[in-house]
Parts: structure tokens; C-alpha cells; sequence
């Protein structure tokens, strides 16, 4: 690493303990309640407990469990059915109003009548987690296949490839950054929906941890599975990001 | 007009399934029942001062999100150094889901206007940030090269260069975080703030009147899209001269 | 193609003898417009042989692209026939390989340049293991050896259309079909690639439709001109060009015959009013 850029992470990280020393010295001095606000010693001592006894490690399997197998599904359905759409300019127009009449809903507004609908199970969990990262998936794998620059197409012809050449050599790898921009927010959208789902039907997860938590005023145990959860978040980011960097180098 | 064809059919089906009786009553509606409620929850009145409460939550929460957010990424783009120091910890704050914060704000703020606006604005305060910061920093050197020969100073600088480059992409993050502050405001009510549509929302399915619930459900989905269209409309009406940020 | 057969193509008597490989038959092409329909071509007749270097020229909206289209099988003609090679040509074929004019376009951006050429070779009969060897011979060809592994988006306008110049080499084709291929390069590129493309053309004995704007390129290229007028298109002459093999930008550019072909072309030429 060169060292301006050593020196610029350095600043960085210097900055983030920076912002965690002044937590420190909020809750030393009182300035907050510590029912608000816990210290950061307590935080991360009940962190440790909950690591130490299972509690976190179960509450981020099911968090994490649920996320990742409504996102995996949504996104194999998302993409396969946005590729048949896609390549046909009728489906489209049939379909494309529609969809996009369903892009701005709020998710979590199903979350109700799949309750209605399913109860408070974990089948209801996963559905609702599907639904919601069903959409971005699928308009993002329409958007990329509809984004293919036609010229290729004439080349193709002009090269005589065969159908499927076409499709894995051309229409799939030009609307990959689409489709990959798809995900990462069908991604956000379902940890979102794992955490709001199990805070409303208690299902053991760390959005029910929190609320429980919240409800019972224990403030470490609560910023401890916060930062949990942006643990994740950030995890998943980063996660992306390189994934990113790497299949779509040739952008840049 | 294709479009209205599968909206259409769906709704049709839908009926005749719910005339045949095979699900339960309480638990689906047909859209004949459906468009009932949603009258009777409009002509109450109970439906539009929902409205006004989500909307509200959302509208201050966007404000207060947005102003934090312009003015940091206003910063951070316009001084690099700032921009360096701040990445770090922008990168690991953002990604907090929001409704994490939930059992938060309930232990600050109790129930009210205060959980659901202060959740709206931690969500629409990082698009805010993040597409302020690319845009000022991407306003063209030679602007800048001009700002310097005029010998501008910052606050100049500010308003007559930098401002009306970014504005645009400005309007562009407002635009998001918009959408962002209707979502956010909802999925807080639903789960756990008793005001608002989303409450509204969850009462009808737990009070067993599934017509009610789909009203408020197809309610929430225009005002989501209605919002979206017209910002794209004034968008493209004050900007389209100028070049449209997607 | 045996040099003695290369040496015989190089005097300029020689290409008549040579069989013809495209007949394009009283062609006429004409899309739907308002009340009526709009007459792009209209009654266009040409005999190419094998081996020539046919030049078309014409002012902006002739239809030299479309004729191009059609004989690439892009487009089919609303009236009459082209038949390619004993065949009427009826779909895009390899053996007519099209070189397009926005050459960014028609490259893939995600694969490199070597990628780029495996597209064409992947599609076809060619043994597996001989891609390796023909595409290193195509990028040394094309002068393009040094830069294998970048990815489109790093090379220069002129490289860029060398790449697509060689991946239509790979398809091994009878015919290439070049859409002003230089239009959008600086003069000094646009001579090299002249340069490049006529000596790989007379090399390989291939059969070449170059559609350009400038005169003087068309010339310096061509055995043959074709000048085009528009509205509706339809081919006003065509000149023989009688100057010797290999061209040389300096000299053949001086010859007293270039010049008059030039003198002689710019008729047909649309003015400015």
C-alpha cells in the first residue's frame, strides 16, 4: 500500500476511535442515561457474554439464515424469470407497467397480510423476505437485458452465433453490472425484512434480541446486538464491493 | 394499452377465485370488497389522517436526514482532506439497517412522531451524503478554474459555482431519499410505532378485515408511486435543460 | 494463394478474369413512410469478382450504408436479388464478414482483446487447439501483438478498429464488408490502416466492399469506384482505377492517373448550396 494511502486509512480509523472515544466520554461523565445510552465497556461485556454463552451465535444464524435463504431464492427466480422477460420485448410490455407500479411499495407492507395469510411462522419469514427481494432482482436482470447495445446484436448475426452463445457470451455478461446492482440492494432489502419480521413474531433472531432488550431496559444487551447488526451490514458491503471490483474490472 | 392488461386480469380473477369461495373470509377479500373499505376508511376520515401522520413523520424525518446529509457531503466534497478522514467511519455507520435502531429510539423517544421521524432521518441522511459528496466533487475543474481567475471566495465560490453545478444530482439524492423516507416511516409503523399507515395497516389484519387491510396495502403502494412519479416529473420539468441525473 | 497467382493479381488487367463472387441484380429498397413508402435504392446493378477491392463513395444519406446492410444479409431487399457465391443471400453469413463503423459498439468490453477474437473463432469449425497460434497470427497482422491482453476500453481508436478487423480475419471470410471503417480516426491513423488494409486485402486475395465519403480514400484503395447519388440511390458511375500495386500514400497520391480519377470522381459528388 502506498503510503498516502496508508496514512489516509490511518486518518480514517484515527477519526472512527475518535467518534467511539467520545461515546466514552459521553457515558463517563452522564451526560446520557445510561438506560439510553450504554458504556462502551458494558456494550461490549454483554457482547462477550452473549457470544460466550450461544445466544448471539443462534441469533445470528437465524438473522442471517433466513436472510440469505429468501435472498438466494429470490435472486435465482429474480434473474431466470427476468431473463425470459427480458428477451422478449412482448413480455415486456405486458409486464414492465406492472412491475414498475410495484417498485416504490414498501416491502414491509406485505409483512401483515403475510400474517394474515401464513401466521406467525417462519414460512411467513422467508415469503416475505422473497417478496421483497424478488422485485429489485427482477427489474434490475429486465433493465440490464433491455440495456444490451444493439450493435452487438448485428454483430452476432453477421458472426452467425447460435442462440445460446449469444445469451452467455453477450447478453449476460453486458447486463451483469445491472443485474449485480440488483442484488446488492435485493440483499439490503432482506436483512431489513429478517429483522422487522422477527421483531414482530419473536422468532429467534437478532431483531427480536434488540426488542426484547428495549422492552426489558437492557441497554448493553441492546447496543451489543446493534452493532451486531451493523457488523452484518457492513460484512455483507464489503463483501459486495469486492465481488464488484473483481467481475466488473473490465469497466474500469 | 398493453400495460393495463395483466393489472387488469389479475384484479378479474381475483374476484371470480373470491366469489368461488375457496379461501377462508377472513383472511382475503375479493377487490369489490376491497374498493368498499378502502371508501369507508377514505369517507371517515381515518384513512387521511393516517395519512397526514405517515406523511408528516416522513416529510420532517426527510428534511432533518437530508439537511444533515447535503451539509456533511457538501463538506466532505468540497475539502479532500475531510473526505479522506470521513470515509472510514461513513463506510461503517451506513450500513446500519435502520430498523435496528428501532428499539433505540423506543427507549429515547417512546412511541410518537419522535421514534418514526428520527428513524427517517438516520436512513435518508446517507444517500443524502453520499450523492452530495460525488457531485460537488465532481463539479468540472475548469468551473473551479474560473471560480479562482474571478478570485471568488468560499462562500461565492459556494453559491454561484459549486451549488448550481450540483443542484441537479441534488435533486436526484432528494429524490431517493424521499422514496426512502415513505419507506422507512411505513416499515417503522408496522412494526412498532402505533401511528400512522402502517399501523392502520397492521390493526386490519389483526382485527380480521383483510378488505380493510388490502385498501390501506393498495393505498400505501399509489402514494409510494405517485410520490415517485411526480418528483420524476418536476425533475425533469426544472432540470430537463439541463441534463437529467439518473 | 500461391505467389505467383499474388503477383498476377497485382497487374491491373488481372481481376477481370477472376469468377465473380457477388451479383447484385436490380435492387431496389424502400421502407414504409407517412402515406406512401420512402425509396432508399433504386434499381442498382454491380458485378464484384474475386479478389477486387471495390470502393463506394456517395454523399450522406445515399443509401451506401443500407446497399452494405443488404449485402451482408442485414437487410433484405424490397425488390430485386443478390446472390452471393452461387447463393441468394437471404441472412447474414460469415463468409461475409461486416466491419462497423462504430467500432466501439461492436466490441465486447468485457473480454480482452484476445477474448474479443476467441468470440469468432469459439463459433466456429476450427480445431481448439489451433486458436492459439491463428490468433497470434491475426494480432501480428493487424500490429495489435502488444496489446493482448487489454481490454477494449484501453486501447486507442485505430487499435480498436484494428481488433475489429481482425476478428472478422478469424471468421475466415470470402468477402468483407467495411462501413467507413476510418471515418472517425485522426489522418495520420486513417493512412496507416489504408496502408494496412490494402496490403492485408492483396496478401490474402480477399474480396473487399469499402463504403466511404472521401474520394481520395476510395481511390487510393479501390480497383474499382463506385459513385453513388442519393435520393433515391443509384449508382451514377463507376470508374476503373489503373494504377499500379502496391499504393504508396506519397507517390500514388502524386500519379498524374490519381488525379485525374479524383478530378473525374468529385462530379458526382453532392454540392453544398
Amino acid at each position: 500500500m502506498k503510503p498516502d494511502r496508508l496514512l489516509q486509512n490511518a486518518g480514517g480509523i484515527g477519526v472512527l476511535l475518535a467518534l467511539f472515544g467520545l461515546w466514552a466520554v459521553i457515558t463517563k461523565f452522564g451526560l446520557v442515561s445510561p438506560v439510553f445510552l450504554p458504556s462502551v465497556g458494558d456494550t461490549f461485556g454483554a457482547l462477550l457474554e452473549q457470544a460466550e454463552d450461544g445466544s448471539l451465535g443462534r441469533a445470528v444464524m437465524g438473522t442471517g439464515g433466513r436472510m440469505l435463504l429468501g435472498f438466494g431464492f429470490a435472486a435465482l427466480v429474480g434473474c431466470s424469470v427476468g431473463l425470459l422477460i427480458g428477451l422478449s420485448p412482448r413480455a415486456r410490455a405486458y409486464i414492465e407497467p406492472s412491475l414498475e407500479f410495484l417498485r416504490p411499495l414498501p416491502a414491509s407492507a406485505v409483512i401483515p397480510v403475510a400474517i394474515l395469510l401464513l401466521g406467525l411462522t417462519k414460512t411467513m419469514i422467508i415469503s416475505v423476505i422473497v417478496f421483497g427481494s424478488l422485485w429489485p432482482t427482477l427489474l434490475a436482470t429486465i433493465q440490464g437485458i433491455k440495456s444490451v447495445e444493439p450493435r452487438l446484436f448485428e454483430m452476432a448475426r453477421t458472426m452467425e452465433l447460435p442462440h445460446w452463445t449469444v445469451i452467455r457470451s453477450i447478453i449476460l455478461p453486458s447486463a451483469l453490472p445491472d443485474i449485480f446492482a440488483g442484488l446488492r440492494l435485493a440483499l439490503t432489502v432482506s436483512l431489513i425484512l429478517a429483522v422487522v419480521t422477527e421483531m414482530m413474531s419473536a422468532e429467534a433472531g437478532l431483531g427480536a434480541m434488540i426488542l426484547l432488550a428495549a422492552r426489558s431496559f437492557r441497554s448493553p444487551e441492546l447496543f451489543a446486538g446493534v452493532l451486531t447488526l451493523g457488523a452484518i451490514g457492513f460484512g455483507i458491503n464489503a463483501v459486495m464491493e469486492f465481488a464488484q471490483r473483481h467481475l466488473l474490472r473490465w469497466r474500469h | 394499452m398493453r400495460a393495463l392488461v395483466l393489472p387488469c386480469s389479475v384484479i378479474a380473477l381475483w374476484e371470480v377465485v373470491g366469489r368461488s369461495q375457496v379461501v377462508q373470509s377472513d383472511q382475503m377479500s375479493r377487490p369489490s370488497e376491497i374498493a368498499v373499505a378502502g371508501l369507508a376508511a377514505l369517507s371517515d376520515g381515518s384513512m387521511l389522517s393516517a395519512t397526514g401522520q405517515t406523511i408528516t413523520t416522513a416529510l420532517v424525518g426527510l428534511l432533518i436526514g437530508s439537511a444533515i446529509g447535503i451539509s456533511l457531503g457538501a463538506w466532505f466534497g468540497l475539502s479532500a482532506v475531510a473526505g479522506r478522514l470521513s470515509q472510514i467511519s461513513v463506510e461503517v455507520f451506513r450500513p446500519v439497517p435502520s430498523v435496528a435502531l428501532i428499539p433505540i429510539a423506543m427507549l429515547a423517544f417512546g412511541f410518537g412522531y419522535g421514534m418514526g421521524i428520527s428513524i427517517v432521518a438516520f436512513a435518508c441522511m446517507w444517500p443524502a451524503l453520499i450523492i452530495t459528496q460525488a457531485a460537488v466533487r465532481e463539479v468540472p475543474g475548469e468551473l473551479m478554474e474560473v471560480a479562482r481567475v474571478l478570485e471568488l471566495g468560499w462562500a461565492s465560490r459556494l453559491f454561484n459555482i459549486v451549488l448550481p453545478d450540483a443542484v441537479p444530482n441534488l435533486f436526484t439524492a432528494m429524490r431517493l431519499a424521499a422514496g426512502i423516507s415513505l419507506i422507512v416511516a411505513v416499515t417503522v409503523e408496522i412494526t412498532a410505532n402505533p401511528m400512522g399507515l402502517g399501523y392502520a395497516l397492521v390493526v386490519a389484519q389483526q382485527t380480521l378485515h383483510p378488505d380493510t387491510m388490502f385498501a390501506y396495502l393498495i393505498w400505501i403502494g399509489l402514494l409510494g408511486w405517485l410520490l415517485n412519479a411526480g418528483l420524476l416529473q418536476a425533475q425533469s420539468r426544472l432540470f430537463g435543460r439541463w441534463s437529467i441525473a439518473a | 494463394m500461391s505467389a505467383t497467382q499474388l503477383s498476377e493479381l497485382r497487374r491491373p488487367d488481372a481481376v477481370a478474369s477472376r469468377p465473380i463472387l457477388l451479383s447484385i441484380d436490380k435492387v431496389g429498397f424502400s421502407v414504409p413512410a407517412g402515406n406512401g413508402k420512402l425509396t432508399i435504392l433504386e434499381d442498382l446493378s454491380l458485378e464484384v469478382r474475386e479478389g477486387e477491392f471495390v470502393s463506394i463513395i456517395g454523399g450522406s444519406g445515399c443509401g451506401k450504408t443500407t446497399l452494405l446492410r443488404l449485402i451482408g444479409g442485414l437487410n433484405l431487399p424490397t425488390s430485386g436479388t443478390i446472390t452471393f457465391d452461387g447463393a441468394v443471400v437471404d441472412r447474414p453469413s460469415r463468409k461475409r464478414a461486416v466491419v462497423f463503423q462504430d467500432y466501439t459498439k461492436a466490441l465486447l468490453p468485457w473480454r480482452t482483446v484476445v477474448g474479443n477474437i476467441k468470440l469468432a473463432l469459439d463459433s466456429g469449425t476450427t480445431p481448439a487447439d489451433t486458436h492459439a497460434a491463428t490468433i497470434d497470427r491475426l494480432l501480428q497482422q493487424v500490429g495489435l501483438s502488444d496489446a493482448a491482453d487489454r481490454f477494449p476500453r484501453q486501447l486507442s481508436g485505430g487499435m480498436q478498429q484494428r481488433l475489429q478487423i481482425a476478428r472478422c480475419l478469424a471468421l475466415e471470410p470470402k468477402m468483407l464488408l467495411m462501413d467507413e471503417p476510418f471515418g472517425a480516426l485522426d489522418a495520420i491513423t486513417r493512412q496507416n490502416l489504408q496502408d494496412e488494409v490494402s496490403r492485408l486485402a492483396k496478401q490474402t486475395g480477399m474480396t473487399v466492399i469499402f463504403i466511404t465519403h472521401d474520394i481520395e480514400e476510395a481511390t487510393y484503395l479501390g480497383d474499382r469506384v463506385v459513385a453513388m447519388e442519393s435520393r433515391p440511390g443509384r449508382i451514377s458511375a463507376v470508374l476503373d482505377i489503373n494504377l499500379p500495386w502496391p499504393r504508396d500514400q506519397l507517390t500514388t497520391r502524386e500519379d498524374e492517373r490519381f488525379l485525374r480519377y479524383r478530378h473525374e470522381l468529385f462530379k458526382y459528388l453532392p454540392r453544398a448550396h
